[in-house]
């Protein structure tokens, strides 16, 4: 049965204190173990070490008896041979120092755990460790800017309410490296043509006896609808009925709207325009001029605009501007910078890295918003300024209102892709959004709330009555 | 702990190109090495101290853990980097669905026949679930084992045990040993027992506790003992996010930053949102809850819905977005693509080449029964509405496109169909290509309509043969 064999095996001694104790069983001891169901593929023995310090340290520590068998062992890969060593089929049976056990099984046992039972050793009592956050937490260059929304009576504008965003020191709910400042917002989307909102948006546009088409018909209607329904703390006007290609409504037009919403409303307002490269800046610079002192902010200024005409506007009537570039932290930051240079301030800008939603490119749109944010707290200032996230460009994607019955119903499919879409570009950095579904909306701000509000934990740990629930 | 560069990686092996692995050179096998395409062991002349060096110095801030048996495992954890786009995100989050002892019969199987056969497809990938994760809600071991055996006699894919009864946990085990299950979880007054089973039975362990300090005691505990199988379950709180979410970058950061006792993967449940009764909203909540986890860092979730499946859907969609690699744009290859049956008189329609676009499309054309050329253009792997916003999508460059796919001699006619997002630019198209333009719907699964309702000039069947 036992055949003798003159192999050599394989020795991995494993951590870094124990080697020495290790070292000197291996040197002295002459005990028996059996080893059961392990595979044998070495050829050639070597001890190997975790690492250059470990065999270091191992020779610093051994007599020079043990040294010089060491030595000849390190050298050229040196070998031990383990003598009276038998071999059973599955069951091998070796006459070697005691503590090879347990460490011969890690070298050799293969499989897919490195890391055996065997290996590893008891636990006698709980270790201590103290966790000290300081030691992870990042020293930020840059603020982010803080940018104010609205003005009231007193401050130049018909507001009842401001809304500030930005002031970040820190990545998004790094809590434990500074507390939050200002809560991210929703603007709820307003149009002024009815077209374009899916039905299944439509479908939650009701409030008392309006219908959605009563409350579409009119952007100031829709707007009162926003805030009563959603507690709208801001507004977007899309003006994208003055595109050429929609409506051409001229620029007057446009100012009646805005007009309207202004009146119709006491939030602050965004105003976005159709993204036609010659228009948007006609209408932003008007209104610029003709709502002095409102601090709306404009949505948004693409590197194809000419913009110093409404950045002057901006300066001197104390308006916001919103800077959009599709993915590119590095055309943002040239079109940034090209705006501060035209003499904005700071706290008057906010940039939009572009919003794709779950599915359709929202991974481009993660990385976009967190590299534009990292480089503005690590001292970009041109990138140090709020994040828009036009969240509802999700809206384009089919997965979000189609009827599909191997989607689920839509009602709440399409809600929880723009909340999603939503919360990842809050997780990046967003301080503003522009979301369409009421029911959306009501989700994201859950959320928005539930991340920012800095609560004691639970006294009685409940969690784990999951298993039991 | 900073990432060693290929060179750096190149130098700890042999250098001698010997060529026995499938890279042929070192440097090959280096800068495979890097991508994780290849494991040191792969390289036939690194032997001894050399291989294990390399293996130390490759092992990755959060550790991988293996749940389940060589024929069906996932791994978790084995991530580098806090940020995707610095590098990117290796292991995709295992998604594994909720069994309970207390459970009806019917429902078990239904929950295992949807883990089983669900999946969603896209861009020619099927989006699945990973495995089962079975609870002992009943507290009766009796009604645990059965269950146990019961998911394992009917599904291969991994498992995780439930529950903080070490004896429980062993008949559980006794059933599902060959499985390799993850074993959920040891907390502070059971660690070392639980310890013992994951040992015995050489199971990756779970370990649970909302306080760092004790999260990182039991780790570091595990370690003394020389075990490294070890996942983290900081608890989950839909009402505290603030505190969940900072837990969850607290354990990322601080591996990434060499901590060692949290260097593990993360996983939480979102099963106990139950209790928080949120009616109709529930599943949706459960979703977002998951989209959350899953872009801070969680590598392995339990989740409770899955017959509402827009939560499925959606949180199958985002793993596959956010574990994708950000070197690589989805694309399909810039040219002509005919679709159904096309001749001179067909209609010529654009598209970008974003590989889920293209697909949407050229099937919502197949399914609208018309036939077209669909020219599909080189916006650098964006969406139609990103790259028209980022100026990848414009006039000439389509114009480029279909002077260099040479459409002037596909079709008679010159009339060009684009996607309703693109009117904006329909006037500079016109200008550019000297073509008339058609401004189809915004939506492609409106194709088949809009054609047979606006094209005039023919060659839209689709011919049987
Ligand atoms: S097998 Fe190893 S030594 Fe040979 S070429 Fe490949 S990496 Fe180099």
């Amino acid at each position: 049965m036992a055949e003798k064999k003159d192999t050599e095996i394989e020795i991995t001694l494993l951590g870094l204190e124990e080697n020495k104790n290790i070292l000197e069983k291996i040197l002295k001891s002459n005990a028996k173990i059996k080893f059961k169901n392990f595979r044998l593929f070495a050829d050639n023995v070597e001890i190997l070490f975790p690492s250059l310090s470990a065999k270091k340290m191992l020779l610093e520590n051994s007599g020079s008896n043990e040294k010089a068998i060491l030595e000849k062992l390190m050298k050229g890969g040196g070998a031990i041979t383990i003598d009276n060593f038998e071999t059973s089929g599955e069951e091998l049976e070796i006459t070697v120092p005691s503590f090879v056990q347990q460490i011969i099984t890690a070298g050799l046992g293969g499989g897919m755990s490195m890391q055996t039972a065997e290996s590893a050793g008891v636990i006698e009592k709980l270790l201590e460790f103290k966790f000290d956050a300081a030691k992870i937490a990042d020293n930020r260059k840059t603020e982010i800017a803080e940018v104010t929304l609205g003005a009231t009576k007193t401050e130049g504008g018909s507001r009842d309410s401001v809304v500030k965003i930005g002031g970040e020191k820190t990545m998004p709910f790094y809590f434990f490296e500074n507390p939050p400042v200002n809560k991210s917002v929703i603007s709820n989307d307003v149009f002024d043509i009815p077209g374009g909102v899916p039905k299944v948006v439509r479908e939650r546009f009701k409030i008392g006896d309006k219908t959605d088409k009563e409350i579409m018909a009119d952007p100031g209607e829709w707007a009162k609808f926003r805030v009563e329904k959603s507690h709208a703390k801001v507004v977007t006007i899309h003006l994208i009925s003055t595109d050429p290609n929609v409506k051409d409504a001229s620029v007057q037009d446009a100012m009646k709207t805005i007009a309207h919403i202004l009146q119709s409303v006491k939030v602050p307002i965004v105003v976005g325009g159709s993204g036609n490269p010659v228009k948007d800046p006609l209408i932003f610079k008007e209104a610029a001029e003709m709502f002095a002192g409102e601090r709306l902010l404009f949505s948004t200024i693409s590197g194809d605009m000419e913009y110093e005409d409404v950045v002057k506007a901006c300066v001197k009537h104390n308006q916001n501007l919103g800077t959009l570039v599709s993915m590119n932290p590095d055309d943002m930051r040239r079109l940034n910078s090209g705006i501060l240079k035209a003499g904005l301030p700071k706290n008057q800008l906010a940039m939009d890295p572009f919003t794709a939603g779950v599915g359709y490119g929202i991974e481009y749109s993660i990385s976009s918003l967190e590299r534009c944010r990292l480089a503005g707290l690590n001292g970009e200032d041109s990138l140090a300024v709020p994040i828009i996230s036009a969240t509802s460009n999700m809206w384009a994607a089919k997965e979000a209102w189609k009827k599909n019955p191997e989607w689920g119903p839509r009602e709440i499919r399409g809600p929880l892709y723009e909340a999603a879409t939503g919360a990842m570009a809050l997780l990046c950095g967003a301080n503003i959004f522009y979301s369409l579904d009421v029911l959306g909306i009501e989700l994201l701000n859950k959320i928005i709330d539930s991340l920012y509000e800095l609560k004691e934990e639970k006294k009685e740990k409940d969690y784990l009555s999951w298993i039991t629930s | 702990m900073a990432r060693l560069s290929a060179l750096q990686l190149y130098k700890l092996l042999p250098k001698t190109n010997c060529g026995k692995c499938p890279e042929k050179t070192c440097m090959a096998f280096a800068m495979k090495l890097m991508e994780r395409g290849v494991k040191p062991e792969d390289c036939a002349e690194l032997k001894g101290e050399k291989l294990k060096n390399l293996k130390e110095v490759i092992t990755p801030p959060v550790r991988d853990v293996v749940i389940g048996n060589p024929e069906h495992a996932i791994t978790v954890g084995g991530e580098e980097v806090i940020y995707r786009h610095d590098l990117r995100f290796f292991n995709p989050t295992g998604m594994l669905l909720d069994l309970s002892d207390t459970m009806s019969e019917e429902e078990i199987k239904l929950r295992i026949e949807f883990v089983k056969k669900y999946q969603y497809e896209r861009i020619g990938k099927f989006l699945k679930l990973d495995g089962v994760s079975v609870r002992c809600a009943s507290n009766d071991k009796e009604k645990f084992s059965n269950i146990v055996k019961f998911a394992v006699e009917n599904i291969d894919k991994p498992i995780i045990l439930c529950t903080t009864n070490p004896e429980i946990m062993k008949a559980g085990l006794e059933i599902a040993k060959e499985r390799r299950p993850l074993i959920y979880t040891a907390i502070p007054e059971n660690l070392k027992e639980m310890f013992e089973l994951a040992k015995k039975y050489n199971c990756p362990l779970a370990i649970h506790s909302e306080n760092l300090d004790e999260i990182g005691s039991m780790t570091k505990t595990l370690m003394n003992a020389r075990w490294t199988d070890i996942v983290i379950d900081p608890g989950f709180d839909f009402e505290n996010l603030s505190s969940t979410l900072n837990k969850f970058e607290i354990l990322r950061i601080a591996a990434i930053k060499n901590i060692k006792e949290f260097s593990f993967p993360i996983m939480v449940s979102t099963v106990g949102m139950k209790n928080l009764n949120l009616g109709e909203l529930a599943a949706v909540s459960e979703a977002l809850s998951v989209s959350l986890c899953l872009d801070r860092f969680v590598s392995l979730l339990v989740l409770s819905h899955f017959s509402e499946i827009y939560n499925v859907m959606e949180t199958l969609t985002l793993r596959m977005n956010i574990y994708a690699d950000p070197k690589v744009n989805p694309t399909t290859e810039p040219k002509v693509y005919p679709i159904g049956t096309p001749d001179e008189n067909s209609p010529l329609l654009i598209t970008s080449n974003f590989a889920l676009t293209y697909f949407g499309v050229a099937g919502d054309i197949e399914s609208g029964k018309v036939s077209c050329y669909l020219l599909v253009i080189d916006t650098e792997g964006l969406a139609v509405l990103v790259s028209l916003a980022g100026g990848k999508l414009n006039a000439s460059k389509i114009k480029e496109a279909m002077d260099a796919n040479q459409v002037e001699k596909l079709v008679k006619h010159r009339k060009l169909v684009i996607p309703g997002y693109v009117g904006r630019i329909k006037g500079a198209i016109e200008d550019e290509t000297k073509w008339e333009v058609l401004v189809g719907p915004q939506d492609s699964g409106g194709i088949g309509d809009f054609l047979r309702k606006n094209w005039t000039g023919g060659g839209l069947d689709v011919k049987t043969k």
